[in-house]
């Protein structure tokens, strides 16, 4: 299982502080299952010793004493005043204002929501931010319609649109229409071919077509929406996402 | 799969579930540690204290526990065994690093149930294989990383360009993606340049995948050295480890 990504992201680390153990452990687990690497830290202290051995990308750190405590202490440590800072606390909006005048980098509110996380962190630490969650998935998938007729699987999916590995690709801006099984529920949907890999292109390349969603019933994008943040936050206790 | 698209979400299901804990009260130590099990592929719980783990056991059982040996505690049994006594955790392996190699340390975990006992700096191949031992049913002796070296199969150059290079390395083989395949058991000779090192070895085919085979579908062959220098094994273990943990190694004390 040791095989080791050469994306920039491996290279990265967000530090998590927060003296509550589950809320802790539940940033921690959505962000490592977000391809993020982590640090956790319990108080100002203990993340300063991490910033120590390592600056940040990022810091994610709950708002109160910790939060004010930290933001105070990298204002003043020049090795540390560029480490974007985004605060988690109950709604509040002081001190979300705070955070739109630049005091720090991003305010989200407790309890966290794992689409605003990635959101938060991405546009904080990432040059080219994504604001949609992609998850890889070898789900059973089948087009419908003129040239098409395969079955294939879907590789990577999102809520607005997903990656169809097959080895007889459509040419891009095709519509197509698609079933996708998906914890027992069919979904139909019609998509748009945003681009196709075939073989012809190199053996080396997946092959298959990167399909946006043009026509979906919008609860059945619910249910791809629930099954990716179910994907993500699995094993997490509910009242903590 | 998620190596391919960048910025993918890697919920897949064989990583989840892997969690480990791991306790340490020098920064530098649960740093390193922490971060070097992510880029493995392991998901990781810290804790600087065994009474701050086992708070953390409402939210996570861990798979395997690794927990250092603190010296300065009046018993220095004490992490392993609050582990051992908690029922929660009883049955869980717990791996042991030590600061020092104290021999009579070492016996007294083994003795009492401890999965493995490692001295500090850790290495990252020596702590794959235990935790490996430790947690997996076909568990791996060796760190495989993600590369894409250039290099000759039978002194003919792959086309590097068009794909054609090794995408996998282990110090004790490689993948080779590439549509120029041959039967498995054959010997190869194999050059390669790594760092600006040349590395001649010979390879025993394994397995070859043709286009369209395989969960990855990438055509190519799994090839183990059977004869390389010792000089040139121990560079690519080298250069292994410093790939996965060259950035984060702690400081000489």
């Amino acid at each position: 299982m040791a095989e080791m990504n050469g994306e920039e992201k491996k290279r990265r680390y967000v530090l998590v502080v927060d003296s509550n153990v589950d809320d802790r452990f539940a940033m921690s687990m959505m962000l490592q299952r977000l391809s993020y690497n982590i640090c956790t830290a319990r108080t100002v202290e203990e993340a300063i010793e991490f910033m120590c051995v390592a600056p940040p990308s990022g810091i994610l750190a709950e708002a109160g004493p910790t939060g004010s405590g930290l933001l105070a202490r990298i204002k003043k440590d020049p090795r540390f005043s560029d480490v974007p800072l985004i605060l988690l606390s109950a709604p509040d909006r002081a001190l979300e204002e705070r955070a739109r005048k630049g005091e720090f980098a991003a305010c989200l509110r407790k309890p966290v929501d794992v689409e605003e996380l990635y959101r938060a962190v991405e546009s904080v630490i990432e040059k080219g931010p994504r604001r949609n969650i992609r998850i890889a998935t070898k789900l059973k998938a089948g087009l419908e319609g003129q040239g098409a007729g395969n079955d294939g699987y879907v590789t990577v999916i999102s809520e607005y649109g997903m990656f169809f590995r097959t080895l007889d690709p459509l040419p891009a801006n095709t519509r197509v229409p698609a079933g996708l099984e998906l914890k027992g529920r069919t979904i139909k949907l019609e998509a748009v071919v945003l681009y196709s890999c075939s073989v012809d292109d190199g053996p080396f390349k997946e092959p298959g077509m990167g399909l946006k969603f043009s026509r979906i019933a919008p609860a059945d994008q619910e249910h791809i929406r629930q099954f990716i943040r179910e994907e993500l936050t699995r094993g997490i206790a509910p009242d903590k996402r | 799969m998620a190596e391919n698209m960048p910025g993918t979400a890697a919920a897949e299901p064989n990583s989840r579930g892997r969690i480990i804990m791991v306790v340490d009260s020098n920064a530098n130590d649960l740093f390193y540690t922490s971060i070097l099990l992510q880029r493995l592929g392991y998901h990781v719980c810290s804790a600087k204290t065994a009474g701050e783990a086992l708070d953390m056991l409402s939210a996570a059982l861990p798979a395997v526990i690794i927990t250092e040996l603190n010296p300065s505690q009046s018993n220095i049994m004490s992490s392993f065994e609050r582990f051992r006594q908690d029922p929660r955790t009883a049955s869980l392996p717990v791996i042991v690093l030590s600061l020092s190699g104290d021999m009579i340390a070492k016996k007294r975990c083994l003795e009492a149930g401890a999965a493995d006992f490692l001295t500090k700096p850790i290495q990252a191949d020596e702590l794959y294989r235990v935790v490996q031992t430790a947690i997996e049913p076909k568990p791996r002796e060796r760190i495989r990383i993600q590369t894409s070296i250039p290099l000759s199969v039978n002194n003919a150059p792959l086309d590097y360009n068009a794909g054609e290079c090794g995408t996998m390395l282990s110090e004790q083989g490689m993948y080779v993606r590439t549509l120029k395949t041959s039967p498995a058991k054959t010997t190869l000779s194999v050059t390669m340049v790594i760092k600006g090192r040349t590395i001649a070895l010979e390879a025993e085919l394994l397995y070859s995948q043709q286009l369209g085979q395989g969960p990855a579908g990438q055509p190519g062959m799994g090839l183990k050295f059977v004869r390389i220098s010792p000089e040139d094994q121990e560079f690519i273990k080298q250069y292994i480890h410093d790939e996965v943990a060259g950035d984060i190694a702690p400081k000489k004390r």
